[in-house]
C-alpha cells in the first residue's frame, strides 16, 4: 500500500488528469467534422425502428434514405452543405447494404478468386505470395457464416485509427518504473536493500502495479475514447454487432463482435504497455545514471522504428520490420490484417507481435527479478556510461568556449528539459494540415476563365475588352439557349449570376485605381481560403502552440535559478543586469526559432496545396481587404503578420518572465498556461469559448474574418499585451535585487 | 579601502532580523559567528544587494582608493546602493547554499560566472618586476588549480561530491581577484586536509582584501581572522581579535570530574563543552560567570570555542 502511495503522489495524479484531459481534447477535436456520420446515424435508427424486417438491406435502407428526406425537406437538386451530407450518407448506407446483403456471395467470390490465383501458376507454389494467397483464402472461408448486420461502425474505425490512446498509457507506465529507481537518486536504496522485505517482495509488489496499472489505464483511457466516440458518431445500439459488418474490419476483427474487438485492443496494448515498461525496468536497472538508461532505451527504441520505416516488405531483412517494436508502441497497428513471412512460413503481423510481446516480456521480468534480488547497486559505470561521459565532456569543451547567449540556450534547452517538450509541440505542429485546398463548383472554374485572362491588370481598356468579351459570351448564350430544355431559365440566370461577379469585380479594381490604391485582377480563391475559415482553426492551434512554448521557455526565467539556489550568487555580481537582459534575448530568440520553424513549415504545406502565385501582387487586390489600412504586396502582409506574431509572443514571453520572480517554477510554468485554458476548453467542444481563444487574437485572420468587433478585440488585445510586456521588461530590469 | 555598516536594521515581518548593526571593515579577515538565526546571513544579503533595505533603516557605505585616491576617510564613503554596479564589481559571493547548473562542467561554469562578474584580463606584477597580463582564460585555470579541480574542469557538476561542489563555488567567488571576498560557510562539506587547505588560502588572499568569513565552525577562523565577530538574535554581542575575545574568558572556564550519571545533573546547570575520558572518572569543560565551587579554573587552556559556547548556549 505505501509503495502505491509513494508512486501514485500529486505529480502522477496530475499527469493522469492532464493525459486524460489532452485524450478527450485530442479525441473532439479530431473529430469535429461529423455532419454525414451523425445523419448516417439518423438513418440507421430510422432503418431499425421501421424497416428491418424487409426483404434485403439495400430495400431497408432505400426506404430509410427516402423517409429522411422526406421527413427533413431534403431536395436532391438543393446545393446546400446539409445536403450535400445527407446524399454522402446516402451512398454510404446503400454502399453498407450492398455490402450486407451480398456478404456471403462476395467472401465466396473472393475465396474463388484467390484460388484461382493459386491456381494459375504466377507464383511458385513455395513463395511468399502464393502462401499468402491460399492463407487469405482460408481466413475468408472461416468469415462465410458470421452473422453480419447493418449498423453504425463509425465509431470503432476511428477508435481503431486512434493512434495516441496508448501513448499515454505508456507515458504513466514509464513514469511508474522511474518511481522504482527513484531511491538510487535520493540515497535510500541501500536501506532498502538491507530490509527484509526490500527485495523478492518489492519487486513482485512493484511487479503487481506494474501490470494492474497497465490494464487499468488502458481500460480508463480507451473506455473514455470509446464513450466520446459514441457520442460523436453514435452507434451504441450496434456495440455487440459483428464487427465485420463494415468492410473495414473484414479479415481484421474475425468473428469478432465491435466491443470484443475494443477488448482486444485494451488487452493487446496493455500487454504491449507492461513489455515496454518491463525493457525499460531492465535498461535502467543496467545504468548508474537513470537519465543514461532512459537516453539509451530512447535510442535503441528509435533505432528499431527507424529500421521499421526503411525496411520494404519484400526485402530479406523484413523479418525486422514485422519483428519490431514499433507494434509496441502502436498495438492497434498489428491488428491489420497483414501476413508477412519467408517460403517456410507464414503467419499474421498480429500473431507475430503477441508472441514477440509475450516472449521479451517475460525474459525481461526474469531478468528484472535475476537482478532485483541478486545483484548490488555500486553505482559502477558501465562502457555506454563512460563512452557518454567522455563525449559530454568534448561537448562541454566546445560550450566553455562558447559566448554566455549559447550556455543560456543550451541551459533552458538541455538542463531545464525545455528542448524535449519544444520538440513535442514541433511534432504536434507537423500534425497540423492543410486543408484539401479549393473546391473548385462550376460557378468558381467560370470564374477563374475571368481571373485567369486578366490576372495581374490594372483597370483600363485591356480589363473593359476582356469584361465585354464575357458580356457578348453570355449575350451569344442568352441568344443561342434552347428554351424547350427543362433548365433553360436556371442555366441562363446561373450564368447572369457569373457575369454579374465578373462585373462587380471590374468595378472593385476601378473604383481601387480611381482612389489611387494599388489593386489588379486576382482570383482570390486561394487567398481568401489559405487565409480564411478552411484554415482558421489550424492558424488558431499553430498560434496555441507557440504560446505554449513561449510559457515553457520563459518559466524558467529567474525560477529555474532559484530552484537551482543560484540566483544569490549572481545578482550579487557587476553584470546582473547585463545578465536578465541576455535571458531575456536569449528567451526571445528561442521564441523565433520556435516560431520560424512551426510556422515556416505550416506555410510551406500550405503553399504546396494552395499555388500562391501571384502573392507580390497588392494585398488590396483581395475584395476582402478592400478597407484594410495598409496596402502592402499579400507576401509582404504575410511578413507583417508573422512578425506581429512574434511580437505577440515575445510580449507573453515578458510577462511570464514577470511572474517567475514571484513564484517557483511549476506555478509559473501552470499559471502561464492559465490563459491557454479557453482554448483547450474550446477546442474539446465549448464552442461559446472561441471569443476567448488566445490563439484566435494571435493568428488575426480569424478575427479579420469576424468583422469590425473581433478587429476591435484583436487591436485591444495586442495593445494590452505590448503595454504588458513592455512593463514587464522595465519592472524585471528596475528590480534586479529580486527578493519576492 | 572600507565598508562600514551604519545601524543596519532589518525586519521580516514583525521578526527583526538585525537590530542596528555598525561595523567597520577594512582590509583583513573577519570571522563571523553566530548561531542559526543570528543574522548573518541576512547582513552577507543586504551587502551583496540580494534583499531589499528597509526604509530608514541604516546604511551600508563603501570607500575605496580607486575612486578616492589614497583618501578613505569615512565622510567620503558612499552607500552601496548609489554606486551599484561599481560596488558590486568589488564582490566575490560564497553562499551558503550550493547552487549550480549541474550540466555544466566548472570550467563553463567560471566562463560564465566571469562573464556576469565583468572578469576582464589582469595585470599583475610578477616576482622580476615584470607587468604579465592574465586572460580569463588563464586566470580561471590558475583558479581551479587553487581549489584543485584541474583534472575534473570538464566533468559535470552534476555528479561532483559536495567537497568538489564547495570548491566550485569558493573558485566562483574568487574569479576576478575582488576585494571584497564574503563567504559564507566555504568550508561545509569538505574533508580535514581540503579546510586546511582552503582555510591557509584563504588566509593568504587577506592581503589588500575584505574578506567576511561566516561560520558555525569556530576552528575555522580561529587561526586566520584578524577579527571575529559574534552575531546573536540580530545584535553583536562580541568583537574583537581571537586573543582579545578569549582573554575574556579568563576565569569563566572551569574544569570538573564526575561521574557518568553526574552529567545530566550538571549539564541542566551550567554550560557545558567537551567531555573527556581520564583514569580518574570524566572531565567536564563547563564555561559561565558562575562555575561550580568544585571545578577547576582553566586559564592557560582557552580557545575561541570557550566563548561561543559561553555566548551561544
Amino acid at each position: 500500500m505505501n509503495e502505491i502511495k509513494r508512486i501514485y503522489n500529486i505529480k502522477t495524479l496530475l499527469l493522469f488528469g492532464i493525459l486524460l484531459l489532452l485524450n478527450g481534447i485530442v479525441i473532439i477535436n479530431g473529430n469535429k467534422d461529423t455532419n454525414v456520420a451523425r445523419i448516417y446515424d439518423e438513418m440507421i435508427q430510422i432503418l431499425d425502428n421501421n424497416y428491418a424486417d424487409s426483404t434485403s438491406c439495400v430495400e431497408s435502407a432505400t426506404k430509410t434514405w427516402e423517409q429522411y428526406f422526406k421527413d427533413y425537406g431534403i431536395n436532391s437538386s438543393d446545393k446546400s452543405a446539409e445536403t450535400l451530407s445527407a446524399k454522402e450518407a446516402r451512398q454510404l448506407l446503400i454502399t453498407n447494404a450492398n455490402y450486407i446483403d451480398n456478404f456471403k456471395t462476395e467472401i465466396l467470390k473472393k475465396e474463388q478468386t484467390a484460388l484461382l490465383y493459386a491456381k494459375s501458376g504466377t507464383y511458385k507454389t513455395n513463395s511468399f505470395e502464393y502462401m499468402n494467397i491460399l492463407k487469405t483464402k482460408d481466413d475468408l472461408l472461416a468469415l462465410t457464416d458470421l452473422d453480419v448486420k447493418l449498423s453504425n461502425g463509425i465509431w470503432l474505425e476511428k477508435l481503431y485509427q486512434n493512434d495516441y490512446i496508448h501513448i499515454y498509457v505508456l507515458l504513466i507506465c514509464f513514469l511508474t518504473v522511474y518511481y522504482f529507481f527513484i531511491e538510487r537518486k535520493n540515497g535510500l536504496y541501500y536501506i532498502i536493500h538491507a530490509s527484509s522485505n526490500g527485495r523478492g517482495k518489492l519487486f513482485l509488489k512493484r511487479c503487481g502495479i506494474l501490470f494492474i496499472q497497465s490494464l487499468l489505464m488502458n481500460v480508463i483511457f480507451y473506455f473514455e475514447a470509446v464513450l466520446l466516440l459514441l457520442n460523436i458518431y453514435g452507434g451504441k445500439n450496434a456495440i455487440n454487432v459483428v464487427a465485420a459488418s463494415d468492410e473495414y474490419f473484414l479479415l481484421t476483427t474475425g468473428a469478432l463482435t465491435r466491443i470484443e474487438f475494443v477488448g482486444v485492443l485494451v488487452l493487446l496494448s496493455s500487454i504491449a504497455s507492461t513489455t515496454l515498461s518491463l525493457l525499460l525496468w531492465l535498461i535502467l536497472s543496467c545504468f548508474s545514471n537513470i537519465n543514461v538508461g532512459i537516453f539509451i532505451y530512447g535510442f535503441v527504441c528509435g533505432i528499431d522504428i527507424v529500421l521499421y520505416k526503411f525496411i520494404s516488405v519484400k526485402s530479406a531483412l523484413r523479418a525486422l520490420r514485422f519483428i519490431n517494436i514499433y507494434y509496441l508502441f502502436f498495438p492497434n497497428k498489428s491488428l491489420g490484417y497483414y501476413n508477412w513471412g519467408y517460403s517456410w512460413g507464414i503467419t499474421t503481423v498480429a500473431v507475430t507481435i503477441v508472441a514477440f510481446t509475450l516472449l521479451i516480456g517475460t525474459l525481461a521480468l526474469i531478468i528484472n527479478v535475476y537482478r532485483t534480488i541478486n545483484q548490488y547497486f555500486n553505482g559502477r559505470e558501465n562502457v555506454i556510461e563512460v563512452l557518454l561521459k567522455k563525449i559530454f565532456v568534448l561537448f562541454m569543451r566546445l560550450i566553455e568556449k562558447t559566448p554566455n547567449m549559447i550556455k543560456e540556450i543550451y541551459k533552458v534547452l538541455i538542463s531545464q528539459r525545455i528542448g524535449m517538450v519544444l520538440l513535442v509541440l514541433i511534432y504536434i505542429a507537423l500534425t497540423i494540415q492543410p486543408r484539401v485546398g479549393v473546391i473548385y463548383d462550376a460557378k468558381k472554374s467560370y470564374l477563374s476563365g475571368y481571373y485567369k485572362t486578366a490576372e495581374g491588370l490594372s483597370y483600363g481598356s485591356k480589363l473593359e475588352s476582356i469584361y465585354n468579351d464575357y458580356l457578348n459570351d453570355y449575350n451569344q448564350f442568352v441568344e443561342e439557349m434552347d428554351y424547350s430544355i427543362e433548365n433553360a431559365e436556371a442555366l441562363i440566370e446561373n450564368r447572369k449570376d457569373m457575369i454579374t461577379d465578373i462585373q462587380q469585380h471590374v468595378e472593385f479594381v476601378k473604383k481601387m485605381n480611381e482612389q489611387g490604391t494599388k489593386s489588379v485582377v486576382l482570383k482570390p480563391y486561394e487567398y481568401m481560403e489559405a487565409i480564411g475559415s478552411k484554415e482558421s482553426n489550424n492558424q488558431k492551434e499553430l498560434a496555441l502552440l507557440n504560446v505554449l512554448a513561449a510559457i515553457v521557455i520563459a518559466c524558467g526565467f529567474i525560477s529555474y535559478e532559484k530552484k537551482v539556489l543560484i540566483h544569490k550568487t549572481i545578482l550579487a555580481y557587476e553584470n546582473r543586469r547585463k545578465w536578465l537582459v541576455k535571458k531575456m534575448i536569449t528567451n526571445g530568440i528561442l521564441v523565433m526559432m520556435f516560431a520560424c520553424i512551426t510556422y515556416g513549415i505550416y506555410y510551406y504545406k500550405l503553399s504546396r496545396v494552395y499555388h500562391f502565385e501571384k502573392i507580390l501582387s497588392p494585398l488590396k487586390s483581395l475584395p476582402a481587404f478592400s478597407d484594410f489600412i495598409i496596402n502592402p504586396s499579400i507576401i509582404g502582409f504575410i511578413i507583417i503578420d508573422f512578425l506581429v506574431k512574434i511580437i505577440i509572443f515575445i510580449c507573453i514571453q515578458a510577462v511570464v518572465h514577470w511572474i517567475s520572480i514571484y513564484v517557483k517554477y511549476l506555478f509559473c510554468f501552470f499559471g502561464g498556461m492559465a490563459i491557454t485554458i479557453p482554448q483547450l476548453l474550446y477546442m474539446i467542444g465549448f464552442d461559446y469559448l472561441d471569443k476567448f481563444c488566445i490563439g484566435k487574437y494571435i493568428a488575426f485572420f480569424p478575427c479579420f474574418l469576424d468583422g469590425q468587433n473581433a478587429m476591435i478585440l484583436y487591436c485591444l488585445f495586442v495593445i494590452v499585451l505590448f503595454i504588458a510586456g513592455i512593463s514587464s521588461v522595465i519592472f524585471i530590469l528596475r528590480k534586479e535585487t529580486m527578493d519576492s | 579601502m572600507k565598508l562600514i555598516i551604519k545601524e543596519l536594521k532589518k525586519t521580516y515581518g514583525t521578526v527583526q532580523a538585525l537590530k542596528g548593526i555598525t561595523y567597520v571593515f577594512k582590509p583583513g579577515i573577519y570571522g563571523i559567528l553566530g548561531a542559526n538565526g543570528a543574522g548573518k546571513s541576512t547582513m552577507i544579503n543586504l551587502i551583496t544587494d540580494n534583499i531589499k533595505r528597509d526604509k530608514n533603516s541604516g546604511s551600508i557605505l563603501y570607500i575605496d582608493d580607486d575612486f578616492e585616491g589614497e583618501d578613505c576617510s569615512d565622510n567620503k564613503a558612499v552607500d552601496i546602493l548609489k554606486l551599484g554596479k561599481k560596488f558590486r564589481k568589488n564582490i566575490g559571493y560564497m553562499p551558503q547554499q550550493q547552487g549550480f547548473y549541474e550540466d555544466f562542467s566548472p570550467k563553463a561554469f567560471l566562463k560564465y560566472m566571469a562573464e556576469i562578474k565583468g572578469v576582464k584580463k589582469l595585470n599583475m606584477k610578477e616576482d622580476t618586476g615584470d607587468i604579465k597580463g592574465f586572460s580569463v582564460d588563464e586566470q580561471i585555470n590558475e583558479i581551479l588549480k587553487v581549489v584543485n579541480l584541474t583534472n575534473v574542469a570538464h566533468k559535470k557538476i552534476g555528479e561532483f561530491s559536495g567537497g568538489m561542489r564547495q570548491r566550485v563555488l569558493l573558485a566562483q567567488a574568487l574569479l576576478g581577484n575582488p576585494k571584497i571576498l564574503i563567504l559564507d560557510e566555504p568550508t561545509a562539506g569538505l574533508d580535514p586536509k581540503e579546510r586546511i587547505s582552503i582555510r591557509n588560502y584563504i588566509a593568504e588572499l587577506s592581503k589588500n582584501k575584505i574578506i567576511l568569513f561566516a561560520t558555525h565552525v569556530v576552528s575555522d577562523i580561529e587561526c586566520i581572522a584578524d577579527q571575529v565577530i559574534l552575531l546573536k538574535s540580530g545584535e553583536i554581542i562580541a568583537k574583537g581579535t581571537s586573543a582579545e575575545l578569549i582573554e575574556t574568558m579568563y576565569g569563566k572556564v572551569g574544569e570538573i570530574t564526575c561521574t557518568l550519571d553526574e552529567i545530566e545533573e550538571l549539564q541542566r546547570k551550567y554550560k557545558v563543552g567537551n567531555v573527556r575520558q581520564k583514569k580518574n572518572g570524566l572531565v567536564l569543560r563547563i564555561v559561565g560567570d558562575e562555575l561550580p565551587a568544585e571545578a577547576e579554573i582553566v586559564d592557560n587552556n582557552l580557545d575561541l570555542e570557550d566563548v561561543y559556547l559561553y555566548y551561544f548556549e
